[in-house]
């Protein structure tokens, strides 16, 4: 199939595509950093807050989210350095998910 | 444009909204490295590539489960290579250990909580025609989230159906013929990450379906339909209409997702403000509740206006201001006509008028039990307001209603209880009592608050109900003592501490009086046994040790008396220490 578009593989290209994609999240994502906490958010930074003190508290048997050792991580690296607000995990979420979809553009293109 | 997609897509609105499913866009990060470094494997066949596949592999099924499928697309990626079932098998060797060591490790150690997603699998109670279902609603559901917004979210729709079904036909038509190998990629990606979670439970409590199942798979839709859409718009149009067809719609399926996005932002405030209100921090989950409703009230269902309601009553607002903004909403008729009633009883009694107009809007309900529900806990939530401002007399006027509207409604009829005793009320209690006994606990409260208010007798008579449904409860005997010592009745009075210390010796205050009791009615040995009770369990109670000298010098022991007198001495006021 032919491309519609004939697109130049030029940097400027990359950068409009990029600046554009920022407004796309920002207007779609923009004001999640106003939510609170919701459903399991409560438990699961309750969990690996008391993890600080002891990390077997990881592995413990009544967990909200077991097996998830990477984003109990994670978790815990953001608690540890005092960023644990609301704000700052939905705008983190938000950065993560922006990022990967950047990045599985490209690799959709490699899997070609 | 399929990465614009994916970024707006709004059938994995849970995964972005919600905090707690950080693990879905981790997981799909490290499952698409993982599938990037096999390639690598695969084309250069260096075992470094296969080894930090593996390791970014782990690091996937080590943030969600789900990655274990991940294995299956690089098993049918090196399949299409080489066309060579071993080789694929052979080529993913070290992914394939990974996921079985690691999978079985995340999976059993999921299944040690109740909460486990994944519990369900190995409980025995997979279904084949069950998950075949859930995956067809899970594809369908790739497409139609904008669709069925404000509509159940975790039940199947027609439309579910019908997407569902022909998008699983075309992806098999698509894979099958293989003319395009970048789309068959994706959508085997996409069959494969969505039937990972088909053997997942849908908390229906959630409100928001399947939404974060569809994460990972979403990345695979995202390139289906550009080009799905690039192929359409090519077989009909050419040239400049082409380009500008493409556009159009391009941009209209984008702006319609941002909206839909921005739409579904409502069902996270109303999750958020529920879990507010769950952990009673009421002040905030009303905010949160509000904004959601301001936000899109729509696409919330029915709970969301009802918790909103329960908890400004509970709070002694009305939430009628902000609820009849969305008062065309048919669903909520019943619920307004009902809190039309019950806020006037924020201002006034509203007496028999309010009892008709109540029973009128309860003719009119579609839904009779949930009529009769929301007004008992609309009634009850108000009554506590006015119980914390310590107007009982309301307090109990409403917690009537909500008892009469629910007549199974403890709480409710708790209470009412508890107002009636603050009143002083306890023959009302008293009579409730004969039809609708309660927990001895709590028996023993309105027993404490009825005492508190002066109305000895009637005290009395719960005291002895008490003793009655538990004879062991030695406080319960202790109150009835005291309260017959009140009442001068000695007798009662003596018998009662007697079972006292019968079911608790360590009771020192019954040991004391029963102590004083006994030297009354001259029984001086009786009184020294009492109080070298009293003694034995507080050993520094200087009255206890002076009464007990004075009684043995009485008795004729006076090494004893001596004793005790000089110990009374020793004793330093707890107000001396300080």
């Amino acid at each position: 199939m032919k491309p519609i578009f004939d697109m130049p593989e030029r940097l400027g290209t990359y950068g409009v595509f990029a600046g554009l994609m920022v407004l796309i999240a920002f207007l779609a994502f923009g004001n999640l950093s106003e939510h609170l906490f919701e459903g399991d958010d409560f438990e699961y930074v309750q969990e690996v807050g008391a993890a600080r003190e002891d990390l077997s508290m990881l592995f413990a048997d009544e967990r909200i989210l077991p097996g998830r050792p990477v984003v109990d991580l994670l978790f815990l690296f953001i608690l540890k350095m005092e960023w644990g607000t609301p704000a700052f995990f939905h705008v983190f979420v938000v950065l993560l998910h922006f990022c990967l979809h950047i990045r599985s553009g490209f690799w959709e293109l490699i899997l070609s | 444009m399929s990465a614009a997609f994916f970024l707006v897509d709004v059938s994995h609105f849970r995964a972005v909204h919600w905090i707690a499913c950080m693990a879905y866009p981790l997981s799909l990060s490290f499952s698409l490295l993982t599938v990037v470094l096999f390639l690598r494997h695969i084309q250069s066949g260096g075992v470094g590539w296969a080894v930090l596949a593996s390791c970014l592999l782990a690091l996937g099924i080590l943030s969600h489960m789900a990655s274990v499928w991940v294995v299956g697309f690089c098993i049918y990626l090196a399949f299409r290579n080489k066309k060579r079932f071993v080789y694929a098998v052979g080529a993913a060797a070290p992914l394939i250990v990974v996921a079985i060591l690691l999978g079985i490790w995340a999976y059993t150690h999921s299944l040690q909580t109740a909460q486990s997603e994944h519990a369900a699998v190995l409980g025995g109670q997979v279904q084949i025609v069950e998950s075949v279902y859930k995956l067809i609603w899970f594809a369908g559901r790739l497409f139609t989230y904008a669709f069925v917004l404000g509509a159940d979210l975790t039940s199947i729709h027609a439309i579910d159906w019908v997407v569902g079904v022909g998008f699983i036909g075309i992806a098999m038509v698509v894979i099958w013929r293989g003319d395009s190998p970048l789309i068959s990629n994706w959508l085997v990606w996409t069959l494969l990450l969505l039937t990972a979670f088909v053997f997942n439970p849908i908390q229906t409590w959630l409100a928001n379906g399947p939404s974060r199942y569809l994460y990972l798979a979403s990345a695979g839709t995202s390139l289906f339909v550009v080009w799905g859409l690039r192929a359409l718009v090519s077989r009909f149009f050419s040239g400049v209409r082409c380009r500008i067809i493409f556009v159009s719609v391009l941009s209209a399926i984008l702006i319609f997702n941002i909206y839909a996005v921005k739409r579904a932002e409502a069902i996270a405030f109303y999750l958020s403000g529920r879990g507010y209100v769950a952990r009673s921090e009421w002040e905030t989950g009303i905010d949160v509740l509000a904004r959601a409703i301001q936000h899109d009230a729509r696409v919330l269902p029915l709970d969301a206006f009802e918790r909103y309601s329960m908890g400004c009553l509970g709070l002694g607002k009305s939430p009628l201001e902000l609820l009849s903004t969305v008062s065309n909403d048919a669903r909520l008729v019943s619920l307004l006509q009902m809190l039309s009633v019950v806020v006037l009883y924020l201002d006034s009694d509203v007496g028999e008028n309010g009892d008709r107009m109540l029973q009128m809007a309860y003719e009119q309900a579609l839904d009779k039990e949930n009529f009769r529900r929301n007004t008992s806990v609309a009634f009850n939530n108000l009554a506590s307001y006015f119980y914390r401002e310590s107007n009982y007399t309301k307090t109990a006027i409403l917690y009537g209603k909500a008892v009469d509207w629910r007549p199974d409604y403890d709480q409710a009829f708790e209470g009412l209880l508890l107002a009636l005793a603050e009143e002083g009320k306890s023959a009302a209690i008293i009579d409730l009592l004969r039809d609708r006994p309660v927990g001895g606990d709590f028996l023993e409260d309105l027993a404490k608050i009825i005492y508190n208010t002066g109305k000895k007798e009637n005290a009395l008579e719960l005291y002895q109900q008490i003793v009655v449904s538990d004879p062991q409860n030695a406080d319960a005997h202790y109150h009835v003592g005291l309260i017959y010592g009140a009442l001068g009745q000695r007798t009662e009075e003596l018998n009662a501490y007697i079972e006292t210390v019968e079911n608790d010796a360590n009771h020192a205050d019954a040991w004391k009086r029963l102590g004083n009791l006994l030297y009354q009615g001259h029984n001086l040995s009786g009184a020294v046994k009492a109080y070298r009770e009293v003694v034995r369990l507080r050993p520094e109670d200087k009255e206890a040790l002076r009464n007990l000298g004075q009684l043995l010098e009485l008795s004729g022991d006076e090494k004893g008396a001596l004793e005790y007198n000089q110990r009374a001495m020793q004793v330093v006021p707890n107000n001396a220490k300080n």
